[in-house]
This record gives C-alpha cells, sequence and structure tokens, in this order.
C-alpha cells in the first residue's frame, strides 16, 4: 500500500507540473465556463421547469450544454492522463528500475491509476464548483435534493472519465510506442463517441424493417448502449432531470397514470442502476486486464 | 555460509531463442563475480531472474536464501541492481529521483536527506544535487545510478554494465566504490563485456557465452585450465641463460618443456615449482634477476575461449 501511495504521489506532482495538464486543464475550464454562461441564461429564459440541474444540461442553443462537453469531451481528459502511464517509463528506461524496488506491479498501475483518478476528481468537482458558483452569484441556488443529485452526478462523471483512463492505461501496457497507444485510445473514444449511435441504428434498421415497430426501437437502444459514451449520458440525464421516468419506451397508456412530479434521487438512481453498474464492469475489466497483462510482461530496457 | 546466489538448472527462452541455457551459477558472500562475456550472451537476462523480473522458463535459483519469485518484495529490500540502459525521470533533479528511490525503499525522509547527501558527495555529484537528470552526462547518470543503488544499503549488488560509456576517471571512481562494498561485505556480481576493467577488482569471474556459463574461477584458474592446459607456467629472467642450463631445466622432476626468448625463460611445469627451478638456476651459477608464474589476462583466456568456438 505504501508503494501504491508514493508512486501516486509522485505522479500526482508530475502531473501538476507537465503543460499537457494545464492546457487540458484551461481548455475543460474555459469550455466548461462558456457551457455556464449558456445554461444560466436558459435557466432564467425557462419558464416550465426551474432547476437548479437546467445548468448543466440546457443551452440557448448558440452551442451545446455542458453536459454534451463532458459527455463528448470528458474521455480526452482521462486518455491524456493514461495513454502513456507505463510504455512512457518502459522507453526511458525507468521502468526496470522502478520495479528493482521493493514494490509490486500492481502498485505500480494502482498508483498511477489513483493519481489519474484524483486529477479527474479535482477537475470534475473544480468545474461543477465553477458553474454552480457563477449560478449561486447570479442569484439561482439548488436546494438539497439537486445538491445531492449534482454530487452523484460529480460521482458518475468521475467513475466515466476514470474509465477512459483505465483504457488508455492498459494500452500504456500492450503498446510500447506512446503514439501507438495514444491513437488507439483516440479511435476507440471517436468510434464511440460519433460512430456507435448511427451504426446502432443501421444495425437494428437492418435486421428488423419495420421502423416504427418497439422491438426495431429497443434493439437500437440496446445496441447504443454498448457504447459507455450512451451508457453515461443517459445516466446522467436521469440524474439532471428529476421527472424522467423511463429509460426505455412505453406505451401510451402507462403513461396515463403517470403524474408528472420530480423523482427523488433514490428513485431517479434506481432506474440507472444497471448503467452505473455496466461503467463499473468497464473500469474493472480494463483495470483486470492490465494486471493480467502487466504481471506476465517482460520489463527489460 | 550458504551462497549469496545459487542457480540449478536456469534456463530462459525466449521462443526458439536460448536466452540462458542451464546455468549453474554459484556466488559466494562478501565477494566480487565477474560475469564476463560478449553482448547479447544473456547476463542480463540472467541479472533480470535473480531480481525476478523476469521468469525462468526452468531451472530453480536461490538469491540471498529467497527465491526471487515467491519472495519478490523481501529479496528487492537488499538487493541493489544498476540497469545496463540506466533511466531516471528527466523533469526530475538528482535529488528527488533517490528520494523516490529511498521512498519506495521505505527509508525515512530525514535517514533518506542524510544518506543522499553523503553519497552524492562521494560519487562527486554534490554541486549537481539539484539540477534536472536531463543536463546530466552519461558518465554523471552512471554515477547517480551507484548512488541509487547504494542509496538502499543492499547486501547484494547487481551490476549491470556499471563502467560502459563512461571516462577512465569515472570508471576508476566506480571500481573503488565496488572494492568498498566488498570491503563492507557485500557481495557483488557485476557484468561486462570490458575485461581489463573488471579484471583488477574480480575475485572470480565466469565466462559466459550465448546463453552459456562455459568456466568460472579465479582468473589464475581459468587461465592455467584454458590458455596453459592445466599446467603451470614459471618465467625465469636469466641473462645469462645458455642452452646448457635449458638442458638442465628440462631435466628436472615435473617439468615439461623450456622455451627461451631473450633473457626470459618460460618453463612449463606440472605443477608450481618455482623453488626448485630458482634453486637450480642459482646452484648452476648463472643469475637469476626474477622469478614469477605466468598472469592471465582476461582477454587472453576470452580470445583463447572464442577461437575454440565453432563461428555460428
Amino acid at each position: 500500500m505504501t508503494g501504491t501511495l508514493t508512486i501516486a504521489l509522485k505522479e500526482l506532482s508530475d502531473y501538476l507540473g507537465t503543460k499537457r495538464f494545464w492546457f487540458f486543464f484551461t481548455i475543460i475550464y474555459v469550455a466548461g465556463l462558456i457551457a455556464a454562461y449558456l445554461g444560466i441564461q436558459a435557466l432564467v429564459q425557462a419558464r416550465v421547469e426551474r432547476s437548479f440541474l437546467l445548468l448543466f444540461r440546457a443551452t440557448t442553443g448558440a452551442l451545446p450544454p455542458f453536459l454534451f462537453f463532458i459527455t463528448y469531451f470528458g474521455p480526452l481528459l482521462g486518455i491524456a492522463l493514461g495513454f502513456d502511464a507505463i510504455n512512457k517509463e518502459r522507453a526511458k528506461n525507468t521502468l526496470v528500475r522502478l520495479l528493482s524496488n521493493p514494490v509490486h506491479r500492481d502498485a505500480v498501475i494502482n498508483g498511477k491509476f489513483l493519481s489519474g483518478v484524483s486529477i479527474v476528481t479535482i477537475v470534475v468537482f473544480g468545474i461543477i464548483g465553477i458553474t454552480s458558483g457563477l449560478a449561486i452569484g447570479v442569484g439561482l441556488v439548488p436546494n438539497l435534493d439537486e445538491l445531492a443529485r449534482l454530487v452523484v452526478f460529480a460521482a458518475v462523471t468521475i467513475l466515466y472519465i476514470a474509465g477512459w483512463l483505465a483504457l488508455s492505461q492498459l494500452f500504456s501496457i500492450l503498446f510500447a510506442q506512446t503514439s501507438t497507444s495514444a491513437i488507439a485510445s483516440f479511435a476507440i473514444w471517436g468510434f464511440f463517441a460519433f460512430l456507435w449511435t448511427p451504426i446502432a441504428s443501421l444495425i437494428a434498421s437492418n435486421l428488423i424493417p419495420d421502423q416504427n415497430s418497439l422491438e426495431r426501437i429497443t434493439l437500437e437502444l440496446s445496441l447504443s448502449r454498448i457504447s459507455p459514451v450512451t451508457l453515461y449520458l443517459e445516466a446522467v440525464l436521469v440524474i439532471l432531470t428529476p421527472t424522467a421516468r423511463f429509460l426505455n419506451p412505453v406505451a401510451l397508456s402507462e403513461l396515463l397514470y403517470v403524474i408528472p412530479n420530480p423523482l427523488p434521487l433514490l428513485q431517479s438512481l434506481n432506474l440507472i442502476w444497471p448503467h452505473i453498474i455496466a461503467l463499473i464492469a468497464l473500469v474493472l475489466v480494463c483495470f483486470l486486464t492490465s494486471y493480467i497483462i502487466f504481471v506476465k510482461q517482460e520489463v527489460r530496457g | 555460509m550458504q551462497p549469496a546466489i545459487q542457480t540449478w538448472g536456469l534456463t530462459k527462452k525466449y521462443g526458439d531463442l536460448v536466452a540462458v541455457d542451464s546455468l549453474d551459477l554459484e556466488v559466494e558472500q562478501g565477494e566480487i563475480y565477474g560475469f564476463l562475456g560478449p553482448n547479447g550472451a544473456g547476463k542480463t537476462t540472467t541479472i533480470l531472474m535473480l531480481l525476478g523480473l523476469t521468469e525462468p522458463t526452468s531451472g530453480r535459483l536461490r538469491v540471498l536464501g529467497y527465491d526471487p519469485l515467491r519472495e519478490p518484495l523481501k529479496l528487492k529490500r537488499l538487493v541493489g541492481y544498476l540497469p545496463e540502459n540506466l533511466g531516471f525521470y528527466d523533469d526530475m533533479t538528482a535529488k528527488q529521483n533517490l528520494l523516490y528511490t529511498a521512498k519506495l525503499n521505505g527509508i525515512s525522509f530525514v535517514e533518506a536527506e542524510r544518506r543522499i547527501t553523503s553519497l552524492l558527495g562521494v560519487l562527486g555529484l554534490s554541486d549537481a544535487a539539484d539540477k534536472k537528470v536531463s543536463t546530466f552526462s552519461k558518465g554523471m547518470k552512471q554515477r547517480l545510478g551507484m548512488a541509487d543503488v547504494l542509496l538502499k544499503d543492499p547486501q547484494l549488488l547487481l551490476l549491470d554494465e556499471p563502467t560502459t560509456g563512461i571516462d577512465p576517471e569515472g570508471v576508476r571512481q566506480i571500481l573503488d566504490i565496488i572494492v568498498d562494498c566488498r570491503a563492507k561485505g557485500k557481495t557483488v556480481l557485476i557484468s561486462s563485456h570490458l575485461l581489463y576493467q573488471v579484471q583488477k577488482i574480480c575475485d572470480r569471474v565466469g565466462i559466459f557465452v550465448k546463453g552459456r556459463l562455459i568456466a568460472s574461477g579465479t582468473i589464475q584458474h581459468l587461465g592455467r585450465e584454458v590458455i596453459a592446459g592445466d599446467k603451470f607456467v614459471v618465467e625465469a629472467e636469466v641473462p645469462d641463460a645458455t642452452p646448457a642450463l635449458e638442458e638442465t631445466l628440462k631435466g628436472l622432476e615435473g617439468v615439461i618443456k623450456v622455451a627461451k626468448a631473450g633473457p626470459t625463460l618460460t618453463i612449463e611445469c606440472k605443477s608450481d615449482i618455482r623453488g626448485v627451478i630458482a634453486k637450480t638456476i642459482v646452484t648452476s651459477g648463472y643469475t637469476l634477476t626474477q622469478i614469477r608464474s605466468q598472469e592471465y589476462a582476461l582477454d587472453e583466456i576470452y580470445a583463447k575461449y572464442f577461437e575454440g568456438e565453432p563461428k555460428a
């Protein structure tokens, strides 16, 4: 455990010292601030629903809302933190020296992951904090339920970005070149962020020609949920939308009895448990694969 | 006392390539063992197996009483390893790099500071302590590597090509430190393809070619075995030597052959009979200015071995 912590602390101070990190930090914060500005405008203009949470998922239209920035570009933060975790040490010949000290190999992976997650946590809480702060500054104050939802939103976001971190870290073990692991990570990100949804739709349409049938829509939904991007987006939309009750198509007759009241947080969470568990599973799969490969790998320079 | 390193039939294969071929190695505690051979002979692979960083294909090994695969952490606390391709974190200073190693070894900050200051002093790096390693020359990095190894005060030092690529002064410094380690009772395994540099300090050497340890012992012993074919060679300086003296010497019990080159008589014999030879020369009325048993240079031994090796 001391090894993990020692490595994590060293990596943390490494990250904070690199230009790469501050570059990302700045971009994400600027994007967040712009989105917050638009969100505040949308919130002020909104007539029906005046939830504080609107701040993160609404916009006046000039730019996509805050949530989309995180969904599509958050993964880049995770990738930037992890893609060269192991292979850079290998290329610089520091890995063999590191491992000749009394540390377990998994401590290296854990330490690096831990420091990456710490950075992600700082960024995510920072950005949500700043956005909320701005809104509070103009007189919009969240209630307790909304505050709790924000915390859950932050936690799921950290989990989501940590998944990309774990994936890129796995690639840094699999590939000897840092450029290869970076490209592989970006490819996966691009595929799931931009290509998978249309592909899922295409597959579903081809298998079930009846465009309006429940089966086709269900199949398309299920397929699109293979993507962590979809999983995350659906999960946080439910968290940030207290009135959301369904993730799957429902019959109109069922809707007849629904009172459009906001759900308590726990009910919303019930709706997206499978999503959260799937995201956790993705992190674990990347992690376990990393362990298995790294422990058996040759380390010579 | 159990040996510091012991291996039985240690083998490592990479696909069809046999990097290390049933190695039986024994290194006693407190000795400097020279692990010699050309590049690609399997020296580094062997060292990595000794540390538990590479898994042997077959065979057993014990290092300081531990099985490197079963108890790697306990072993790594006691072993200092200097890799051939030495890497440091370039963005960190020399001191920061060493502090990180100290932390990984569970050395307290105060103790680490003390050791680092003293080690950097010994290695002549005091002025560079707070400079980034990216500004270091190869020789400085190598010396920093020695500091890194010595920092944890190891019982066993595994040094892979510690003198390659550095200037003679740096080599001398590193060899001095290694000898100093022996004086403190530490065991040192030093791998090298530079024979002259290490033969001065090694108690015993092993010659490693194509994954196989083809000879092991003191340089004297190896020389006798390889060059002289298990014979003793005595060199006597006799300025006024005559063919008659050669005949007299040939007649001695145990002498095989006598050859003369200038004032030097080279006498091959079955055992060390320098006393008898000296007495014979003097009592026959000749002037004996010097008598010694032949010293073998490691690269003669080395060259001899390679002559025997059919070229692949």
